[in-house]
Parts: C-alpha cells; sequence; structure tokens
C-alpha cells in the first residue's frame, strides 16, 4: 500500500489520522463488496485493513479515534459471525471512527496531541457494584421503534420531572422506556465510564436486536432563557432533517428551542448510540420552567414528534 | 531589621461520593457555603480574615480555597478552618472533600490538584531586595529535589502503583519546569491591563525610554512555573501594579497532603528554608547552581525519598538532615514541626495504600489495553444477566470484555477524607451470556486488544463464509 508522500509536509501529527481515514474507506468498501458478495473485493480489502492495523495498532491514535466509540458488540460476539451481523457490527464501526474523526479538537481530550486522550477507552470499569448496577435501572417495553431514555431521574440531583415526561412520551406512543433508578451522584450513566452498565448494555441490545431507529435522551436544563435545547453533536448523531422536523413541531406548539449553538450538544448516550445510516439519537434538555410549568406542552410536541418520525422515516 | 514572614496558601480538593469517587457537584458545595455564610455573621467574619477566596476549577468535582497572607502562627489552625468549612458544606449533601492531588482509580477525566504556597517577606533593605529575592527563588530551586520528594504523594495510578511516586508531575501538563532566575533589564511600560487595547499601536510606535529591572524566570514569561517569583517586579499583569511588599516567592509543586499536619510541616519547611536563604545572602555566601539538578527532580519524581543524590545518599536522609539545620531557625519564628515529616518520612510511606488485587495479571494487561480476553475458569461461576437474574455456569473457557469492579476502603471525619486504606479490584467477564465473576485462580488464554479482535472476527468470518 502507497504511504502518505506527504509526510514531511503535513508532519507527523496528521499522518495516523490519515490512516484512519484509509480504514475507514477499506472498511466501507469491505461493506460494500460483502454486500453484493464480490470475493475479489472482499479479500483486497480484508488485506488492506489488516496491514493498515497493523500501523494504526498501538499508536496513540487507535486510541483516540478508533477506540473512543468502538462497538463493544464485537468484543463479546462469537469469533466467527455470519456475514449480515459483520457488516451490522463493520458500519458500527465506520460510524464509530467518523465520529472519532468528526470529534477531533472538539471538548474532552479528543485531540491526539492530548494525552488524555490514551485513557478515554481504557477506563471503563465499574465504580458502583454490579449486583446494585443491574437494579439501577427500570426497562418499560414497547411496541414501537423509539426508545426513550432518562438517565438522571432518581434523586438526589436528579432532572425534576423527565421522568415523568419520559413515562408520558413513552406510554402515548408505545416507545420503549428505560430510566435510572439510581442517582448520578454514584454513576452517571450518561458518560463515558458507565458504557458497560447493564442500562447502556440494555440500549445496545435494543438497538441491535428490537431495531429501534430512535433514542431520545431526556434531560433537565437550568437554563431558562430557551425551552429545550436539541443535542445531536452537530449532525453525528441525527440528521438535519429529523432535527428540523423536530425544531418546527415544537414552533407549532409555541416552544422556543435551539439546536445550532448550543450549550449541551449531546453525551455520551447519544454519541455512543447512534450508528450512521441504522438508527438516530438527540439529546433533549428541558428547562427547569418548562419541566415545572407547562410539561404537558413539551409531552404533546414530542408525541407528534415521534409519531410522523414513525410514519415519514421509519416505515 | 526584623524579617516578617507572611504564607498564603491555594489548595484544591476533590468533591467525593460516600464511595470515594469523583462527584461533579463542587457548585454544590459552594452554593452551601454561601448559604451558610449568609445565616452566620460571625462566620462570615472569620472567613474574611482567612480566606480571599473560593475558587471553580476545570473539572467540575474540584473546588479552591485560597487563603489571604497569613501569619505564620495562624497558618494551621486557618488551614484547619478552611478545609473543615468546606467538609462541612460537604456533608450537608452526602458528600465528602478529599484534599488530594489525584484520584488514585479514576483517570477519564484526570483532574489534578497542587497545593500552592506563597511565601513573602517583608524587613529588606528596599535597594537590596530584587537581588536578595533572585537570592533566595535560587537558593530554593537548588532544594527542588529534596522539595519533591518530601511532598510526593500520588504513587498510585489508575489503581496500581506504577513505579512513580509523583505521579502528578509526572502527567501535569500545566506545570512548566524552569531554570534558575536572574535578574534583567527590559523595557518598561506603564499602560493598565484595560487599556492596552486602545494603546497597541502607541506602544509599538513609540521610542522606549524607561527600562526596569526585573527577575526573568522563563523568557516565556512567568506563568505556570513550578517555582517562581511574584511581585511587582515580574511580567505577571496581576501583580505588576502591586506594591513592592506584595513581592512573594510562589511554590507550586507541592502535592496535596491529606494529614493537616504534613501541610503545616511542608509550610514549616519551605519558611524555613526561605529563612535560610535571606540569613545566608546577608552573610554573603555564594549561591551555587546544583549540579544535575534536572536529573535529580526526575529521581524524585520517579523514587520519592529513596531517590539517590549525586554523593550516593538518599534524598530522603538529604530531607532529614535540612530539617534538623533548619530547626533553630524555625524555633526562632515560633514554628514547630508536626508530623513524621521531621524524620524524613512523607505522607506516602505512612499511609501506604494497599491494593488488594484479586487477579494482577489481568489488571497488568488491561492497562497495556488488552481488554478482550479468553479466560479458564478453574470451577463453577456466577453469571450476572442483564436483566438482574443470576444463574451459575460450568467451569470451562469463557470470551469476552474484561470490566474491572473498584471498591475503595476510607476513614473520613467530619465530611473530610482521612485517609485512604485498601483499594480492591475484581474482575468481570462481559460475554454474550453475562457478565461473569471471576476469581483468582481463573488462568488467561488469550488476550487482545479491540483492534486486533476485529480484525480476527471480520477475517474468520469472511474465510468461513466464503469457502
Amino acid at each position: 500500500m502507497r504511504i502518505p508522500i506527504l509526510k514531511e509536509k503535513i508532519g507527523i501529527e496528521i499522518k495516523p489520522a490519515i490512516y484512519n481515514l484509509r480504514l475507514y474507506s477499506e472498511v466501507r468498501m469491505l461493506i460494500e463488496d460483502l454486500e453484493s458478495g464480490y470475493k475479489e473485493g472482499i479479500y483486497r480489502h480484508l488485506n488492506n485493513i489488516k496491514e493498515l492495523i497493523g500501523i494504526i495498532s498501538g499508536t496513540e491514535y487507535e486510541n483516540a479515534i478508533i477506540e473512543k466509540y468502538f462497538p463493544v458488540g464485537l468484543l463479546t460476539s462469537p469469533d466467527q459471525i455470519d456475514i449480515d451481523r459483520l457488516i451490522l457490527y463493520l458500519s458500527e464501526l465506520t460510524s464509530s471512527i467518523e465520529k472519532g474523526l468528526m470529534e477531533q479538537g472538539e471538548y474532552g481530550g479528543t485531540t491526539p496531541t492530548n494525552k488524555k486522550a490514551l485513557y478515554t477507552y481504557y477506563e471503563i470499569s465499574f465504580i458502583y457494584p454490579l449486583e446494585e448496577l443491574v437494579k439501577g435501572y427500570e426497562y418499560v417495553p414497547g411496541d414501537k421503534k423509539c426508545l426513550v431514555s432518562v438517565p438522571h431521574c432518581h434523586p438526589p440531583f436528579n432532572d425534576v420531572n423527565t421522568l415523568s415526561i419520559g413515562r408520558d412520551i413513552a406510554s402515548r406512543t408505545g416507545s420503549h422506556l428505560i430510566y435510572s433508578k439510581l442517582s448520578r451522584i454514584y454513576t452517571d450513566y450518561n458518560r463515558r465510564y458507565s458504557r458497560l452498565t447493564p442500562y447502556r448494555r440494555v440500549i445496545s441490545k435494543l438497538i441491535r436486536d428490537m431495531g429501534i431507529k430512535l433514542v431520545l435522551d431526556i434531560h433537565g436544563a437550568k437554563d431558562d432563557d430557551i425551552d429545550i435545547e436539541i443535542g445531536y453533536a452537530f449532525g453525528a448523531t441525527a440528521s438535519q432533517e429529523t432535527v428540523r422536523l423536530l425544531a418546527k413541531i415544537l414552533n407549532k406548539h409555541g416552544l422556543s428551542y435551539k439546536y445550532e449553538d448550543v450549550k449541551f450538544t449531546g453525551g455520551d448516550i447519544i454519541r455512543y448510540h447512534s450508528i450512521v445510516g441504522r438508527n438516530e439519537a438527540l439529546q433533549l434538555e428541558i428547562s427547569s420552567r418548562i419541566r415545572r410549568e407547562n410539561k404537558e406542552t413539551v409531552v404533546d410536541a414530542i408525541t407528534e414528534f415521534i409519531e410522523i418520525y414513525n410514519e415519514k422515516v421509519i416505515k | 531589621m526584623t524579617i516578617e514572614f507572611r504564607v498564603g496558601i491555594e489548595e484544591e480538593g476533590f468533591v467525593l461520593n460516600n464511595m470515594g469517587f469523583l462527584a461533579p457537584y463542587s457548585y454544590k458545595v459552594a452554593e452551601d457555603l454561601l448559604n451558610l455564610i449568609q445565616r452566620d455573621s460571625d462566620l462570615m467574619m472569620k472567613i474574611r480574615r482567612v480566606l480571599l477566596g473560593i475558587q471553580w476549577e476545570p473539572d467540575p468535582s474540584q473546588i479552591e480555597y485560597v487563603t489571604h497572607p497569613l501569619n505564620l502562627q495562624d497558618i494551621y489552625g486557618s488551614i484547619r478552618f478552611s478545609r473543615e468549612l468546606l467538609g462541612r458544606c460537604a456533608q450537608q449533601n452526602e458528600l465528602i472533600m478529599a484534599f488530594m492531588s489525584m484520584h488514585p482509580i479514576q483517570s477519564t477525566p484526570l483532574p489534578i490538584n497542587g497545593t500552592h504556597i506563597n511565601i513573602s517577606y517583608t524587613g529588606i533593605n528596599e535597594a537590596r531586595r530584587l537581588r536578595q529575592l533572585n537570592y533566595v527563588a535560587n537558593y530554593l530551586r537548588n532544594y527542588i529535589p529534596e522539595i519533591i520528594a518530601a511532598t510526593s504523594n500520588t504513587p498510585i495510578y489508575r489503581g496500581t502503583y506504577n513505579g512513580y511516586i509523583n505521579n502528578r508531575l509526572r502527567l501535569s501538563k500545566v506545570l512548566k519546569h524552569s531554570d534558575y532566575s536572574r535578574l534583567v533589564i527590559k523595557p518598561f511600560r506603564i499602560i493598565p491591563p484595560t487599556m492596552r487595547e486602545r494603546f497597541r499601536y502607541g506602544i509599538i510606535f513609540e521610542k522606549i525610554r524607561r527600562y526596569i529591572r526585573r527577575i526573568e524566570v522563563n523568557k516565556d514569561g512567568d506563568r505556570l512555573l513550578d517555582l517562581t517569583v511574584r511581585g511587582p517586579y515580574t511580567n505577571i499583569i496581576e501583580d505588576i501594579f502591586k506594591s513592592p511588599e506584595a513581592t512573594r516567592i510562589e511554590i507550586r509543586l507541592i502535592d496535596n497532603q491529606l494529614d493537616i499536619n504534613y501541610l503545616n510541616d511542608v509550610v514549616t519547611m519551605l519558611v524555613g528554608l526561605t529563612y535560610e536563604a535571606i540569613e545566608n545572602y546577608g552573610r554573603g555566601v555564594d549561591l551555587k547552581k546544583r549540579d544535575n539538578l534536572d536529573i535529580l527532580r526526575e529521581r524524585a519524581i520517579k523514587y520519592g525519598v529513596d531517590a539517590e543524590a549525586d554523593d550516593g545518599e538518599k534524598i530522603g536522609d538529604k530531607i532529614k538532615e535540612l530539617i534538623e539545620r533548619i530547626e533553630p531557625l524555625i524555633e526562632t519564628l515560633g514554628l514547630k514541626f508536626r508530623s513524621p515529616l521531621r524524620k524524613g518520612i512523607p505522607e506516602y510511606k505512612l499511609h501506604n495504600i494497599e491494593i488488594l488485587d484479586i487477579n494482577p495479571p489481568i489488571t497488568s494487561l488491561r492497562l497495556d489495553g488488552y481488554q478482550w480476553m479468553e479466560i479458564e475458569t478453574t470451577g463453577k461461576r456466577k453469571v450476572i444477566k442483564l436483566n438482574g437474574e443470576t444463574k451459575t455456569v460450568d467451569k470451562g473457557r469463557y470470551k469476552g470484555m474484561i470490566i474491572p469492579e473498584y471498591r475503595m476502603e476510607y476513614e473520613e471525619e467530619n465530611g473530610i477524607l482521612r485517609r485512604i486504606r485498601r483499594i480492591h479490584i475484581k474482575y468481570y467477564l462481559y460475554t454474550s451470556i453475562g457478565y461473569i465473576e471471576l476469581r483468582s485462580e481463573d488462568s488467561i488464554i488469550k488476550s487482545l486488544k479491540p483492534i486486533e479482535r476485529l480484525l480476527q472476527v471480520t477475517e474468520r468470518s469472511i474465510l468461513s463464509g466464503y469457502q
């Protein structure tokens, strides 16, 4: 394989990022060939991937970009899986590389020059006993391909009324509902370190097995100027069309919103559990005033959004 | 002329939950402190005498208190008062204040705390002030290895002893290591910071007529240096318009000490050293640069008091000698040592946190990035499913992702962490059937990095699918 010739010009810092881009494109092409069954292409891309992984492996870019949103499912799968399942995992991987590359330079030490990025993936651990963590959430099944997640609803330091909003939305739309029964003072489910907790694994399982297409993560914000802030990591977790649709409906119900210049761009739940081309995820930060005084309007608006989304996008 | 010392302390602390892990609620502690002050005017008056302020830090689990320049006799009481005040506010929210530099387990993100000690002194001949201050700063700089060794307190990083006694200085990207300071003559303009933008071009095109003598510690600026002079003679904007009385030396190398007695002794040691430097300057003792200072500094970061000095002696013994030497000076100031630091025993040696790791080979592989493992269990094992059901599986080989579970044993008093006793590490293997609890006798058959596992699964699946 040809090594980038611009080494001297662009400097050593950018070089590994190029390998990640190449890996990304090779995996994409592999997926295409797997779907069409083009044998020669499959082997060629596999060999290229092998070579690229040899180069990237062990460098800080592996941790900073590839491992950042690495699909955990791949680590628990059997050695051999059927091709459809493999395509699923590989598209999850390309999606995570996309997000990893996109977030370079954004908040939280994702730039490869920042050594903190080295430890982003390793630090997945339980800092609360697992036996308690499995009781630390409640799942209410639904019949639609939408999941409502409420991770910060348990006191102390909870987002007041988010659970009742989440419950109402789920019951009125037939969506699945998952909510926390543990205060974020002990474990915040919306952080990287809790990716392997049962709460997060259930979300992954639902997306994979039940075919969830939309994840709505309900949170509460203190800021009272704007009624609802829509976090979608500037396009990494959901499409512009979806966000515009939601914005249009919120507008119709008289709720003010913000989605471009936002304070809450989205936490780990929407970033990790969104796979480009397969499902979308949005974080809704509902202001404390609206949660106190006007939650019915929010429930009406989001219910309408989910129904239209079900009609238009999912069907 | 009698010399009078003032010491100001800036100390950062963590807000922890009752399991000993970082809780991002420093705003809550600060909020409660404000409520407390509003209710209690006596407390308010006391706070005004002791504290300059409570400050935010980049991580929401960090909070900092800054004291006024204090009389030497008030240092111990003021540290105690400030810590207890924050501890009291934390306790109201079922939180704990921990005045430690790094969390021994959590490293994502990696908030780092430090103690900054500011020593200022008065009663010097004005004409010789600058030369003397330069002498004192360089005198202290000669003792950087001893200061690091005596105060190092972060031997545990990511749940293990990683071979460094001072992980804070090893990992800190903020503190700059500077060289010896020197006196320089530089152009000077009296333009307040608020007017800088307005006069910007005026300065560029105007002929410089006034020059000032000042101490240069680092050509890039005096900010965020490990040991620096501060005051009107530096180029730090906050200091430049202060009275010459505000001249001081700031030492940022200090790791947090959980025990107040230790912090008191660190301050005592530094004040003693400063006093010794002033005395030596007065007697006209020549100051030589210490050979291999950078190497000794690195050794002190790695080995602490057990590091070897240039003459083959341990740095711990050097600290003992130093303390014996400065003790008579300290007594004249009315100070005394309160902790075993007097005998050259730093806090990390005294506290010696025990790590009870159920399977150390897994830990070392995991920290190197090998998270996928094939494990052979020696007997029946408990499996916890995602829905909370538990079952047992027979002995055999299982593949999956390794997840550690940490538990801490600690001592707490009035909302303040006194000491960490033990760290327990146990492992689960996250597999397609659930979380399998591992034991010490279980052995590793194979381990892979996530990226290697990706390749393995892809290759095998393709080869079997397209035979």
